[in-house]
């Protein structure tokens, strides 16, 4: 079991009134499983994903990341646990703005400097270059994000994404801004990834990105529904 | 890629916010090197302009000092001119004769031989000229019913071993009479007149003018008729010795040499021209000791005049940089942490994705310190620099002293180890002030929460 949830609750206080985003919720990822969680807006799709990603603490509950609980450990200790395990993909790409496709990629390789997972930078290099020849932007090395098409934009965030090889893949919305042409790169990179031993977690409200995956969560009101939908 | 290549990209991609960082500190370490520097040209300009006025007061006196010291040598000279040719004339009297008598009724009372007189002629002393025993009484006229000093003198005794030199007072011969102004006056006498003193007659020889003295009550006749009226044969009160020589005005010598010669004597000066020329030397040097110390004065009044308005000046430069400078330093860390809060604001997406991907909060605070530093010392050095070349330039603008005494004044200045400290410091005191200033932007940047910024979408 690569990630599991137990009965896990976020409820978000400061409003007019509390709002719960996550309601009890469980879940396991196995090891090369692709998982795809769909759900209206405001189910607490974001929210799951982001306590799957070490990013936001559950209230309840408990999280288990390849054996670990990183909830249980100090903030740095847990950013470099998930610069580690973890890769993010966003719908609005978040790349660094000035820097280039390569440093862009290159930046998780900085979470890792100074730790037991340290790799060389040449070596990083090397992987980046790597990637961006697999994503079709090896001829956009040194330009900067604002130079890149959406579609390019999103293939650079897949490959920072895929630099430090992690277990687990975290998507939010990955083709919400592309065409179907790029949309299906991605998903097809994602599928690749899981095929090479790798697992995603993929929200979305794209039918054709949820197909995508093996199995299918349907998600309302904090809950994951029991729809289930398991592709073949 | 590391946080380096990170750090410098950004400022790379947000030139202005950098360069009005660079900028804050640039004025906050311009405003320190300036206000040292101002300060430092006023110390420096104040010295060089007393050491200029001292020089000019030295000259000044040295220069009071050699007229005032030609012009005492020429008074000191008329004067030596003028004295020469007179000599101390002293009165040998008995030792036991009380000067007092002399001076407050005109008379004396205690005799010696009147052969003091040749024996001293006899003497080959060669500072006297003159040698003169006289009697000299206050008595009673009594046909005329006066007071009158009875003077009696034999004219000169001659000094053998020497010529004779002419007589410095005229002969009184027997039964001849020189007659004070007040007594021929109140008698209406005239010269060739006979008249009877003591049941003796004389003849009016000589009226002497108005001398404003004892001489004015004074009656002279011939030693040896003033010897028989007073009972005085052989005998003398005084001798009189006119135009004694002595170079060096030094009368100790005339007294050592007479005490020698006429035992149970004394000497004492009278009419001294001698005194007379020292106490012109000693006017004449205190006019000049007068002169070059109004001068000395007057220069160092000045000197103080000077000094107090540079003082003046100094303390209202320390004033406005002890008002400004902490005020700009204020303003400039404030607008260093400004533009780093903004900074911070405008990268929260950024720091999320850094975060997301898992830079530790160390290497975020590192990211925005590390800007800061770089500012920091940028900013420090072109403050430095600049400092140094308006404080060069814009220096003269803070004082009005003549540009000539401020030429090369920084030149001075950088000589000074203590400037250098300045120079030196001030660099780090800016990175400290940049540092500082954005220290709670960076602190909340790298306390931000990823989540927070990715649930954003």
């Amino acid at each position: 079991m690569l990630l599991k949830l137990d009965d896990v609750s976020k409820t978000y206080l400061g409003g007019d009134a509390p709002v719960v985003a996550l309601a009890g919720v469980s879940l396991s990822v196995e090891a090369g499983s692709f998982l795809a969680i769909r759900g209206p807006s405001g189910c607490g799709k974001t929210t799951l994903l982001l306590t799957a990603g070490t990013l936001l603490a559950p209230d309840r509950g408990d999280l288990i990341l390849t054996g670990e609980h990183p909830y249980r450990l100090n903030s740095d200790a847990r950013a470099a646990f998930r610069a580690k395990h973890l890769g993010f993909v966003f719908q609005q790409f978040h790349l660094v703005p000035y820097l280039s496709v390569l440093d862009n990629v290159l930046a998780p390789n900085l979470a890792l400097q100074h730790t037991q997972a340290a790799v060389a930078a040449d070596v990083a290099r090397q992987r980046a270059l790597q990637l961006l020849d697999e994503f079709g932007l090896a001829n956009r090395a040194g330009h900067t994000p604002a130079r890149l098409s959406s579609g390019e934009r999103q293939r650079c965030a897949l490959a920072r994404a895929l630099l430090n090889q992690p277990k687990l893949l975290l998507a939010d919305e990955p083709t919400g801004n592309l065409d179907p042409e790029n949309a299906e790169i991605v998903l097809s990179s994602l599928r690749n990834f899981v095929k090479q031993g790798g697992s995603v977690l993929l929200v979305t409200h794209d039918d054709r990105a949820a197909a995508s995956a093996d199995q299918t969560l349907w998600m309302n009101q904090g809950q994951l529904s029991p729809r289930e939908t398991v592709h073949s | 890629m590391n946080l380096t290549h990170l750090i410098l990209r950004e400022i790379t991609h947000r030139k202005l916010s950098f360069a009005l960082s660079v900028l804050a500190v640039a004025v906050a370490s311009l405003s320190i090197v300036g206000a040292d520097l101002l300060v430092r040209r006023d110390a420096e300009v104040t010295r060089r302009i007393m050491a200029e006025k001292q020089a000019e007061t030295e000259a000044a006196i040295a220069q009071k000092l050699q007229q005032v010291a030609a012009a005492g040598a020429d008074l000191e000279d008329a004067i030596r001119k003028q004295m020469k040719g007179l000599g101390f004339n002293v009165l040998i009297l008995p030792a036991e004769q009380d000067a007092a008598e002399l001076h407050l009724h005109g008379s004396l009372s205690a005799t010696m031989p009147e052969n003091y007189a040749q024996r001293l002629a006899d003497s080959k002393i060669m500072t006297i000229n003159h040698l003169l025993p006289t009697v000299l009484q206050r008595i009673r006229w009594p046909e005329q019913e006066l007071d009158i000093i009875l003077y009696g003198a034999r004219g000169e005794v001659p000094l053998m071993h020497r010529d004779m030199k002419k007589p410095v007072l005229d002969v009184v011969r027997p039964g001849q009479m020189v007659v004070g102004y007040s007594i021929h006056k109140k008698l209406g006498l005239t010269v060739g007149q006979p008249i009877m003193f003591l049941g003796r007659e004389f003849t009016v020889s000589q009226l002497h003018p108005e001398r404003g003295s004892s001489d004015d009550v004074t009656v002279w006749i011939d030693l040896g008729q003033a010897q028989e009226i007073l009972g005085l044969q052989n005998l003398v009160h005084a001798i009189l010795a006119l135009e004694c020589e002595c170079a060096g005005d030094r009368i100790a010598q005339i007294r050592e040499e007479i005490s020698g010669i006429l035992p149970g004597t004394q000497v004492i000066e009278r009419y001294s021209q001698a005194l007379a020329r020292a106490e012109a030397r000693s006017k004449a040097k205190q006019v000049a000791e007068a002169s070059l110390a109004s001068e000395q004065q007057a220069s160092e009044q000045a000197l103080a005049r000077e000094l107090t308005s540079r003082t003046r000046l100094q303390r209202s430069h320390e004033q406005m940089a002890q008002f400004l400078l902490p005020l700009i330093l204020v303003l400039a860390a404030a607008a260093v942490g400004l533009l780093a809060y903004v900074n911070v604001r405008h990268r929260r997406e950024e720091i999320g994705i850094l975060r997301a991907l898992g830079l530790r909060t160390r290497q975020v605070l590192v990211v925005f310190l590390g800007k800061a530093v770089l500012s920091g010392m940028l900013g420090g050095i072109i403050g430095v620099v600049t400092g140094m070349v308006l404080g060069e330039f814009a220096g003269p603008l803070f004082d009005q002293t003549e540009t000539a005494i401020q030429a090369g004044v920084t030149g001075s200045i950088l000589a000074s180890p203590e400037f250098w400290v300045t120079l030196l410091a001030t660099p780090v005191l800016a990175v400290m002030l940049a540092t500082l200033s954005s220290w709670v932007a960076a602190a909340m940047a790298a306390s931000q929460d990823a989540a927070v910024v990715l649930q954003g979408e």
